[in-house]
Order: structure tokens, then C-alpha cells, then sequence
């Protein structure tokens, strides 16, 4: 398959619109005007590629990377894992994966993040990782708490886990986020009730699983990802 | 109401059974035999008494009350509050509750506790506080 093979457009009705005033930081940033639609240009449909090169070993392991020889970040140690594939149920090999994420007490370690909870000075927050072969990823780091930030007066995010997948071309490139199945939080959050229905917010919510969870170790959440498909080409010569 | 009334039998039809196999450490602790009902007897049915002398301010505040001057523990800040109520539903006030909790990463501070995730220093995991008398429950 040639990768400059037209993606397919994105399918709306499976994104959130951009206007939506509950979550009040949607106003000023959403467009005005109505959309224009472009052809992707070469430069969306045939990279960046990455590759091994790129990433360093323990790139994907937020309890060591970022911490004190000897020493661990307090909290929940999760694996995070699951497949990246297109719209076609295509695995999407090689491809980087990175993730953000606040700490157990819901503190990013970041100068503009105020909250009171304290920073852990085990943690980061920050990794990345290659897709497989078959498309598979995997993290391990501690699960996130929620935060308070400032919408309503009483606003708080569900723990989350930011992810930002490259796909096979630019045009492919997803920048999401993971909740975690059981949170109440999911269901009070201005955010997340700026999706259309609850099957797409069902596709963010990561979910226990005990296969893959390790025994007195590390309890493992899945999180399949699906990015923009590509057509195939007319002909096969 | 006096002290020495006679407290309700327990509902046993709320309680967990004392025997459940999946949970396998209720078996080797588990009675034999049947159970034999006995009359409360006076020291069970009259006290021990607790009032504000036996607890120090910050007891139930565990963000601080094993933490560094200035530091807290790592995990998400939460109240957890309620209230004492008998089967009657009336209050009961300045009773003696007690918690004992793991960290954010699941770890209890305790020497039999093994699990790999990290002890906080800022963290002990105990609390004690006293249900109020009638103005609101005391808030760390």
C-alpha cells in the first residue's frame, strides 16, 4: 500500500463539535466561520516516520524514568496497554505513542499547575513508545488522580492519561485521552459530555484487565486506539 | 434512654457468614460448632466512654498528622465524612471512630506489608475523631 493513499476524512459524528459552552475554553477557540474543506498535501499522507531510533529504552516506563535511582512514584502502578489500528482494523506498526498524565494526587509537574496536591519527586508524568508489529503498545506508570480545574465553580477531571499517537502520516496523528473504567467522574465532566454519544465516550475509558494484569505487581488497563483509515489503492499492479 | 438497656441481636441476615470458602482465610477461622447465644453483660452494654480528652486536635486530619512540617502525603486529596446513626436512626454523639487506610499506591505502613509499591514518608494511614454533639461534625 503506497502511504500516499488518500486518508479518509474524519468522521464527525464521532468527534465532539468545537463549540460546545459547558466546557467554557471551547468558545473562544472554536471557529467562527464555517469549515473549509482541503485535500490532504503530500507532506499529511506520507510522514513523519518514526523509528527505534528515536526512543530510549525505558522511554515507556514512567516509574523509573523519571525517578530517583532505588525509588518508585507513590501510587497506583498500572500497565497501560493496548493496539493501535485505522478505521480498516489495520494494526499500525512502529508507530510513536506519547502520554502525559498528572501524578496520584491529580498535580502535572508543570509551572502552571497550582493545585495543592504535591509534586512527587519520583515522577515525570511524560513517556513514549513504539507501536509493535501488530500494533501494540504498552506503558507502565501510576494511575493518575483527578484534579479540580476551573469551569464551574466545583469542576473536576476525571483521572485521565493524555496520549498522542502519530499513525503512519501526519494527517493520521490523534491526540486523545484515556479514562478509567468505574470513575464517577467521567459522567460530571463538562468534557467528556462534549461528545456525541456514549459509544464514543465508552471508546475512551481504558478497562480493567485481569489477563494481562501482573500478580503482586501491577494491575493493567487496556486502551485500543483506532486512527484515520486510508483507502486502498484503485490498483494493485 | 438508659445505658444499661439492652442493645439489639445482631442482624445476622446483613452480616457476611463466618464460613466463605472463595475468601479462604474465613475458614481456618471460622467456628466449628453452633453458635451459642449469650445475654450482653453489663461492661458490654455500658461502655467504654470516650469525650474529647482522648483525642488531640489534627487525629483525623491524615494529610498532616504524620507528615513533615510543610509536606503532605502523595494522592488525591479527599473528606470522607458521614454520620453515626443506630437502627432507631437516632445520632450517636461523641463516639470513638477510628480509620486505618494503604496509601495512594496501596502500601499500609506496617512491617508485614511487602508489596512493592513505596511507603510515603509523609503518610502514616491512621485517624481517630469523635462524632459531634449536635452543631456539625469537626472538619480537619
Amino acid at each position: 500500500m503506497s502511504k500516499a493513499t488518500p486518508l479518509y476524512p474524519w468522521d464527525r459524528a464521532q468527534q465532539p463539535p468545537a463549540l460546545t459552552p459547558r466546557y467554557k475554553s471551547s468558545v473562544a477557540r472554536s471557529p467562527r466561520c464555517a469549515l473549509i474543506s482541503l485535500p490532504d498535501t503530500l507532506s499529511e499522507t506520507t510522514g513523519p516516520v518514526f523509528g527505534p531510533t528515536d526512543i530510549a529504552p525505558g522511554d515507556n516506563d514512567l516509574l523509573t524514568n523519571c525517578a530517583r535511582e532505588g525509588e518508585h512514584p507513590i501510587g497506583q502502578r498500572i500497565l497501560l496497554h493496548g493496539r493501535v489500528l485505522d478505521e480498516t482494523a489495520r494494526p499500525v506498526p512502529q508507530t510513536l505513542v506519547e502520554i502525559w498524565q498528572a501524578n496520584a494526587g491529580g498535580r502535572y509537574r508543570h509551572e502552571n499547575d497550582t493545585y495543592l496536591a504535591p509534586i512527587d519527586p519520583n515522577f515525570g508524568g511524560c513517556g513514549r513508545s513504539l507501536t509493535d508489529k501488530d500494533g501494540l503498545y504498552c506503558f507502565r506508570t501510576i494511575k493518575p488522580g483527578p484534579y479540580p480545574w476551573r469551569n464551574d465553580a466545583n469542576s473536576w477531571r476525571p483521572a485521565h492519561i493524555h496520549l498522542s499517537v502519530f499513525g503512519a502520516a501526519f494527517g493520521q496523528r490523534l491526540i486523545t485521552q484515556c479514562y478509567f473504567e468505574g470513575d464517577p467522574l467521567i459522567a460530571l465532566c463538562p468534557i467528556v459530555a462534549t461528545l456525541p454519544s456514549p459509544r464514543a465516550i465508552d471508546q475512551l475509558v481504558a478497562k480493567l484487565d485481569m489477563e494481562t494484569t501482573l500478580p503482586f505487581d501491577c494491575i493493567a488497563y487496556r486502551f485500543d486506539i483506532v486512527l484515520r483509515g486510508r483507502r486502498a489503492p484503485m490498483f494493485d499492479p | 434512654m438508659s445505658k444499661a438497656t439492652p442493645l439489639y441481636p445482631w442482624d445476622r441476615a446483613q452480616q457476611p457468614p463466618a464460613l466463605t470458602p472463595r475468601y479462604k482465610s474465613s475458614v481456618a477461622r471460622s467456628p466449628r460448632c453452633a453458635l451459642i447465644s449469650l445475654p450482653d453483660t453489663l461492661s458490654e452494654t455500658t461502655g467504654p466512654v470516650f469525650g474529647p480528652t482522648d483525642i488531640a486536635p489534627g487525629d483525623n486530619d491524615l494529610l498532616t498528622n504524620c507528615a513533615r512540617e510543610g509536606e503532605h502525603p502523595i494522592g488525591q486529596r479527599i473528606l470522607l465524612h458521614g454520620r453515626v446513626l443506630d437502627e432507631t436512626a437516632r445520632p450517636v454523639p461523641q463516639t470513638l471512630v477510628e480509620i486505618w487506610q494503604a496509601n495512594a499506591g496501596g502500601r499500609y505502613r506496617h512491617e508485614n506489608d511487602t508489596y512493592l509499591a513505596p511507603i510515603d514518608p509523609n503518610f502514616g494511614g491512621c485517624g481517630r475523631s469523635l462524632t459531634d454533639s449536635a452543631e456539625g461534625p469537626e472538619t480537619p
